[in-house]
């Protein structure tokens, strides 16, 4: 404070203490700015750490999902509807360039641009018997047959029956499919009575549901419904064969798609069961670009393989 | 002399005053309202509604049952089963996916749309609104995902069994496509605060 005495002898330790005050206030200003800088910093980097869509990652991955999804479909759409394995190649081929095509267009419209192109395509075999009314034995009538041999893999292996009459009483003689390398077996057997269907797979459980089931063996399910134990060749690894035993004791369709081309054309004829030379899987490579962020990566369509 | 002084450090007083004060003033201003402010334009609430969407979508996709809403189709009357003459719903839709939108975002005080964009012939992009409840504030996010059609999916009936196939129909989105390939739709889920 100024000194009111009047005394003149302090006169420059007064003005020193006016200086002292306005310099105080200097420094208190400088330091609420560094406070104020300060706290503006943090706040920032927290909202960039609460921001979870910066370079649309999840865009990216939702985008592969929807192309795995949708080649699966053109996929089994070729399989389907032509003859040859070259002939569903090229259709394959045809309909995802044309499926592309639209994609990037549509993706264009949220600022994103895409590339997409096969890399390859596996050959495979597909193995069904379509005749509701036939069991699963072999072309010659054979109750124990072997499916496909050296298998590397299987996809969309379903099972419907269609008469319950028709499935055995007890596990002893039921329809089996063992899957084996040799060394390593895995089995699921199919039996049941009037009002249930037991699908029991061996060494872990079983699971019990109404008659005339629909059973998904690699997808692990019965009539849309998950069964715990159905894992498709849990424990065996590398190359396997399918076998079909006692398949004189089961009615209704098979269908299963192998990542194979080994099989005995015996077993086989025109009418049921049949084989024939499919699209396993492919591989594609896609690529999903913003202007933040680029994606590219290759990805395998095999639409209902245990792991897929 | 003694009076100026006094006068000169009372001047003194003032202006460190003001100093101070001004630079108080100045640390509140520059103290920018956040994304983390509580306020209707909330990042985080934004970044919760989007995933959220994103959910939404991700498990119908999966079901196969957004699917199944985007061909919920009434080929006879040109709009989805039991909707507005719009062609769109106002509410929500009589499907798994459209209960799944009002479980999610329906009693929550959000509003949604559902729009459905897909390739035209001539290399155009058509729209299509299934789900319409306004126009969406400008806090608005978005979820998209991308369905593609082949020549063997079909309609669905009203009771959601499946109908006619799609080719054979007055569907809304052309058969753009080579071969089995039918059409691409893209999903958009606008979700905004109300």
């Amino acid at each position: 404070m100024a000194d009111l005495s009047g005394d003149n002898r302090h006169l420059s330790g007064e003005r020193s203490r006016g200086q002292v005050m306005l310099i105080a206030g200097f420094v208190l200003a400088v330091s609420f700015l560094a406070v104020a800088v300060m706290l503006n910093a943090v706040i920032y980097s927290e909202n960039l750490a609460t921001r979870g869509e910066d370079a649309r990652g999840s865009e990216a991955i939702a985008y592969k999902a929807d192309i795995v999804d949708g080649s699966g479909q053109l996929l089994e759409y070729a399989n389907d509807n032509e003859t040859t394995f070259v002939d569903r190649t090229a259709a394959f081929n045809r309909t995802l360039r044309s499926m592309y095509n639209d994609t990037a267009r549509i993706q264009a419209v949220g600022g994103i641009a895409t590339d997409l192109s096969v890399r390859s395509v596996s050959e495979g075999t597909r193995v069904a018997q379509q005749d509701p009314t036939r069991n699963f034995t072999n072309a010659t009538g054979s109750e124990q047959w072997v499916v496909t041999e050296d298998t590397a893999g299987t996809r969309a292996f379903q099972i419907s029956v269609t008469d319950q009459s028709a499935l055995a009483n007890s596990a002893g003689n039921a329809f089996t499919v063992t899957v084996s390398n040799g060394t390593d077996d895995w089995a699921v057997s199919i039996y049941g009575n009037s009002t249930n269907t037991t699908v029991a797979v061996n060494g872990s459980g079983a699971c019990t549901v109404g008659p005339t089931p629909s059973i998904d063996v690699t997808g692990g399910s019965i009539n849309g419904k998950t069964c715990e134990p159905l894992v498709f060749a849990s424990g065996v690894a590398g190359d396997y064969d399918i076998k079909f035993e006692e398949a004189d004791a089961i009615v209704g369709t098979v269908s299963l798609v192998a990542n194979t081309t080994d099989y005995n054309p015996d077993n086989y004829d025109s009418s049921s069961p049949r084989v024939a030379s499919v699209m396993y899987s492919a591989t594609l490579s896609l690529r999903h670009e913003s202007a933040d962020h680029v994606y590219a990566t290759d990805v395998r369509v095999a639409p209902g393989e245990t792991d897929a | 002399m003694v009076t100026t002084r006094a006068q000169a450090h009372t001047l003194e007083a003032v202006v460190a005053a003001l100093l101070l004060l001004t630079s108080v003033v100045f640390a509140l201003q520059i103290t920018a309202v956040t994304p983390l402010s509580a306020s209707t334009s909330n990042q985080h609430i934004e970044n919760q509604q989007q995933a959220s969407a994103a959910g939404a979508l991700s498990m119908a996709h999966e079901s196969g049952t957004l699917k199944e809403s985007l061909l919920y189709w009434n080929g006879s009357s040109d709009r989805f089963h039991g909707a507005t003459p719009n062609g769109y719903y106002t509410r929500t839709m009589p499907t798994a996916f459209g209960e799944t939108l009002e479980r999610s975002f329906g009693d929550r005080g959000i509003a949604y749309n559902v729009n459905l964009i897909y390739a035209t012939d001539g290399g155009g992009i058509g729209r299509e609104e299934l789900i319409y409840r306004g126009v969406p504030s400008d806090n608005a996010v978005v979820a998209t995902r991308t369905v593609v059609l082949t020549d063997d999916d079909q309609i669905r009936r009203a009771n959601t069994t499946e109908g006619a196939r799609v080719n054979e129909t007055g569907f809304y989105a052309p058969d753009v496509g080579d071969g089995g390939y039918y059409n691409t739709i893209r999903v958009e889920v606008v979700v905004w605060r109300i």
